[in-house]
């Protein structure tokens, strides 16, 4: 924060959806919606008797992002259970972990601006999801369909010093996550949710402030905008004389502000102990090694290599590492176009723009990356104009046709015959004799009009360069 | 040992039971002479000892990921004390 | 139509000599008016001759009935049963009807067992008498004044008054045994891990197991190798083979160690147990058997140790009763809960009863901040150190003999007011459990009011084949009690 005199601390802990076809204890599906408790399953209702068997998939994915944050495995975690009441929470208790979580002591890198950050990741541990609560004016009701969906919480360090620095962390999390295949990273429908503890403290002081937990951050501006007010709400709030009390806040978007959760003020026991009813979860070495062996190269590795490489901007490589399929798409244009730079401006530019505005992702995109890359050869090779090479593109996003064949077939290609080009300069000029005589008095604008002439006349084929070459020649006699 | 009327509503709530004045009084007394018959257990030397969480000395088998539905929800729904639709019904929390 | 065993009804009606259907019927009937009398029952099941009538067409046809076939059987009321009332002797299920079998009763049917109905118990298994019953307490048939012993009661008297040819109780600290010893049957708790809790209503889920609940060792063993064996529904059951324990089953001891536990011969059992075990000490040395004593000073501690992580487990295994998805909710009507902690706090107020919500409490308590170091964890250290104690103990013999309970059935009423009494009678029985070894009780006569006396025989780990060895030899020695009236 812009503030002189305080410091603010931020950690966060991010709630990561697992990927799973499955529940994490249960064989119900863990896919999001569904009819009015659809996916569920007596387990999975904590039904008298049912008891939870581990979804193996799930722990391999929990080891997989472990292992791309650089974590240290637990060879032996323990699910433990975390007890409370409440009516979304089918056993009266949360299968967590807690002394010993899947994952511990791990890092993230990523750039705020063009800066550096690396922030500790504490540990990350397997847990059940509850079910959901509708709230209604006389009855609440409750869908156990979320209930055992496998989650990874993610813990950070108390790190951060900005709003800003925890939305890039957050979004890097995300990428990291989607890169890996192990979380879809959808903050609205909550396959990935974000906990900020914030708390603030005048600069130079070593201890902690007083922290405050926010909840429903369902957007990445949101994070920011929300810690953005909370660091002013806790300045502002001590400097008139109030004290911080830990709580929990939720962000009111409609208002941009935070507000107090009711809390009745009895302090969580939440009695966590070791789950008899499951056996360590044991990760071997070899499983470390061979999911290690399986990682993709992350995104921040990637945008690096980007950089260096196609010698791309920073804002770029950035940019273009936002999924790892966009990355692999502008490789392959890099690649088979020979022309880094134009290919990333292409993608960037046009290409996102359609994407964006028709909702589809790279993968849906119908401009191949084989196609791109030929229309970047075509301008290179000075086939087309670049002018061409849009109206080009617009008709290869709505056909999906190739490019050679759309400039075949609207006959638009690139007029570069010097002698033909020279012999329509000169019949404009000498159609003009009174421009020709304005021009050559020293009124250069009329410049502009012998262009248009000639690119009316060649239907704005006819390179633009030569076209400027041979007019400024011609005139001059 | 005894385990004070204060520790025992404390208890109470947070097992979520309703307990009388009779049984609030029963329990202090009872739990109080379990306890106090316990703490023996103190005498015992534990040091560096690993907690035993389960006998089974195994590692547990896992489940494949695989979706298997239940189908007779509709019985579970039947039986529930309040609902709406398929929907468990509670008294309104905010 | 009297059959002293199991082994040998299955065999009548395999061999077509009678039908599964009139057995059915037959013991349906006296479960309905006997089992009455003596409380064992808290439903029958009434599709019970239907099911009977299943196992003797396939016997027309000519197809395998299964080594089961028309055993006529007591399910404990911890057991869900598909489609039949399972209540675990509590009001807060009173009215559940489970959509989904045990492994142990899915197992028990496929093998052509018939449920002839639930059985009475303690409620959620918390108890030592039966008195803790929503429904009642079940009856000593020996003795109706006296108890049949908890929590599997209704499983024990079922079996001892041949309302049933066997049944299947759980065992968390003594909940087959000890009724067994009162009631003059056989019971087995298995080692840990041995049978699936799959569908059984968790108590402690550290220490539960189902097992058998015999006439005979023979039964008990041929229930065994049905029940047995890993589950796919149950992380914790283990993946150990399972032997043919029928077939490998003989009363023999020679060359055998046997072990008296020093810590159990120190007094407080009564006269008539204390002789039984010297009879079986001398007749197994008689037999060729070695006597060695062992120890295992810890099982002093056993009975803190259980109460306290059984009641930590149950406190967070009983959380789930809350009246939201199935079993009873607190009628609102009148008074709307002010929140949601009134909400459940009255429905499991009500639902449950006095042992229950004791424990319950007992178990919060020693797994809440500030006390969870004291209690939970450090019982679970100590218990770590028994279990060693234990294992070292087998090293130096196959099994450990010794009482099952301090006294004969007692009085109904008699320890009800005094729970850490009723605690310590647990004595012999919880260390077992503690350690995950298996263990039985064996009938081993009579005291001179004419109340049965049972020996426990405890093993290594998987040991069960020769505990039962031993406890067929036990048998052997002892005579089976036979029923009440009929001797």
């Amino acid at each position: 924060m812009a503030n002189q005199n305080w410091e603010a601390v931020i950690g966060l802990e991010i709630h990561a959806q697992l990927e799973t076809e499955s529940k994490i204890f249960s064989p119900d599906s863990a896919h999001f919606g569904g009819g009015d408790n659809e996916h569920v399953h007596p387990i999975s209702l904590g039904m008298p008797g049912t008891l939870p068997i581990p979804n193996a998939r799930a722990i391999e994915i929990g080891v997989k992002i472990g292992v791309a944050l650089g974590c240290e495995i637990n060879r032996r975690s323990i699910f433990a259970r975390k007890n409370y009441f409440y009516p979304d929470l089918a056993k009266g208790y949360q299968i967590s972990q807690f002394d010993e979580p899947l994952c511990r002591n791990g890092e993230l890198a990523f750039f705020v601006g063009e800066q550096l950050h690396r922030v500790k990741i504490v540990r990350a541990h397997l847990e059940e999801d509850a079910g959901k609560s509708t709230h209604l004016g006389d009855a609440t009701l409750i869908n156990y369909n979320r209930a055992g969906v496998p989650l990874l919480e993610i813990v950070s360090g108390p790190d951060m010093r900005s709003a800003a620095e925890a939305a890039e962390y957050a979004r890097m999390m995300r990428r990291v996550l989607r890169y890996l295949g192990a979380c879809d990273g959808n903050l609205e429908e909550g396959s990935m949710r974000c906990d900020c503890n914030v708390s603030v403290r005048p600069r130079g002081q070593k201890e902690l402030g007083t922290k405050v937990e926010l909840k429903n951050l369902n957007s990445f501006r949101f994070i920011e905008k929300a810690i953005e007010y909370e660091i002013q709400r806790q300045i502002d709030t001590i400097e008139t004389g109030g004290t911080i009390s830990q709580e929990t806040r939720l962000y009111d978007s409609t208002k941009n502000r935070t507000i107090s959760m009711r809390s009745k003020e009895e302090a969580h026991d939440y009695r966590y102990f070791p789950d008899p009813d499951l056996l360590p979860v044991e990760v071997s070495q070899q499983q470390v090694s061979r999911l290690a062996g399986e990682l993709p190269e992350l995104p921040f590795a990637r945008q690096r290599r980007l950089t260096e490489e196609y010698g791309l901007p920073f804002i770029d490589a950035h940019n273009l590492t936002e999924e790892i399929e966009l990355a692999d798409f502008f490789e392959e244009v890099a690649r088979q176009s020979n022309n880094p730079r134009s290919a990333a401006s292409w993608i960037m530019v046009e290409l996102i723009r359609e994407l964006n505005d028709s909702k589809k992702s790279i993968s849906a995109s119908p401009v191949s990356a084989r196609h791109l890359a030929e229309l970047v050869r075509l301008i290179d090779e000075g086939s087309i104009s670049g002018k061409m090479a849009k109206t080009v593109f617009q008709e290869m996003w709505s056909s999906g046709s190739a490019p050679r064949e759309i400039v075949q077939r609207q006959g638009l290609v690139q007029l570069t015959d010097e002698g033909a080009i020279g012999a329509i300069v000169d019949k404009i000029i000498g159609e003009n004799a009174g421009q020709v005589a304005e021009y050559q008095s020293g009124k250069e604008k009329v410049f502009g009009f012998f262009v248009g002439q000639i690119m009316k006349a060649t239907k704005g084929q006819a390179n633009p360069e030569i076209v400027n070459r041979l007019l400024r020649e011609r005139l001059k006699k | 040992m005894t385990i004070d009327r204060d520790t025992i509503e404390k208890i109470a709530r947070l097992a979520r039971l309703t307990l009388n004045g009779t049984e609030i009084a029963m329990y202090q007394q009872q739990l109080s002479r379990v306890v106090e018959a316990f703490t023996e257990l103190a005498k015992v030397k534990t040091d560096a000892v690993e907690p035993m969480v389960t006998p089974l000395t195994e590692s547990g088998l896992l489940r494949t990921d695989r979706v298997e539905e239940f189908s007779r929800m509709d019985e579970v729904v039947a039986g529930a004390p309040a609902v709406v639709g398929r929907l468990f019904k509670v008294p309104p929390v905010v | 139509m009297e059959f002293a065993e199991l082994s040998t009804a299955v065999t009548a009606v395999r061999a077509k000599k009678i039908s599964a259907a009139e057995l059915a019927q037959e013991y349906l009937a006296r479960a309905r008016e006997r089992g009455a009398e003596i409380g064992a029952f808290i439903s029958l099941n009434d599709k019970a001759v239907d099911k009977a009538r299943q196992i003797d067409h396939l016997i027309a046809k000519g197809q395998d009935p299964g080594p089961l076939a028309g055993a006529c059987l007591g399910i404990k009321d911890l057991l869900c049963t598909d489609g039949l009332r399972t209540t675990a002797g509590s009001r807060m299920l009173e009215k559940f009807v489970p959509p989904y079998s045990a492994t142990v009763v899915a197992r028990l049917e496929s093998a052509g067992a018939v449920t002839i109905g639930k059985t009475n118990l303690d409620e959620f298994a918390m108890g030592s008498s039966n008195e803790q019953s929503a429904f009642g307490p079940c009856r000593n048939p020996w003795d109706s004044t006296r108890v049949a012993g908890g929590s599997s009661g209704g499983s024990a008297a079922a079996v001892a008054a041949e309302l049933v040819m066997a049944a299947i109780g759980t065992d968390t600290g003594g909940s087959i045994r000890q009724p067994a010893a009162f009631c003059g049957v056989v019971g087995v708790k298995p080692t840990y891990g041995r049978v699936s809790r799959y569908g059984i209503i968790a108590f402690a889920s550290s220490l539960d197991q189902a097992g058998p609940m015999t006439k005979s060792v023979r039964d008990s063993a041929l229930l065994l190798e049905v029940i047995c064996g890993q589950d796919a529904l149950d992380t914790t059951s283990s993946a150990q083979n399972v032997p043919r324990f029928v077939q490998q089953l003989k009363p023999q001891t020679r060359g055998l160690k046997v072990g008296l536990l020093k810590e159990y011969l120190s007094g407080g059992v009564d006269a008539a147990i204390t002789k039984a075990l010297e009879r079986a000490t001398a007749e197994l040395r008689s037999r060729g058997a070695e006597i060695v004593e062992v120890s295992v000073p810890l099982t002093a501690m056993a009975v803190p140790i259980y109460y306290l992580v059984a009641t930590s487990e149950a406190s967070s295994n009983l959380s789930r009763y809350d009246g939201v998805r199935y079993g009873s909710r607190a009628d609102f009507a009148e008074k709307p809960p002010e929140d949601l902690a009134e909400f459940y706090s009255r429905s499991r107020g009500q639902g449950f009863g006095p042992e229950v919500k004791r424990r319950i409490m007992l178990g919060t308590y020693a797994l809440s901040s500030g006390y969870y170091d004291a209690y939970f964890r450090k019982a679970c250290q100590v218990r770590r150190l028994l279990h060693d104690q234990f294992v070292a103990a087998f090293q130096s013999c196959d099994v450990i003999l010794g009482p099952v309970t301090p006294t004969t059935a007692f009085k109904i009423g008699a320890n009800i007011k005094d729970p850490l009494q009723m605690y310590l009678s647990d004595i012999f029985t919880t260390a077992t459990n503690l350690a995950g070894l298996p263990g039985m009780s064996v009938p081993a006569g009579f005291d001179d009011q004419g109340l049965p006396v049972g020996l426990q025989v405890m093993a290594g780990h998987f040991q069960e084949q020769t505990m039962l060895n031993v406890g067929a030899a036990l048998e052997e020695i002892f005579g089976q009690s036979g029923s009440p009236g009929r001797g």
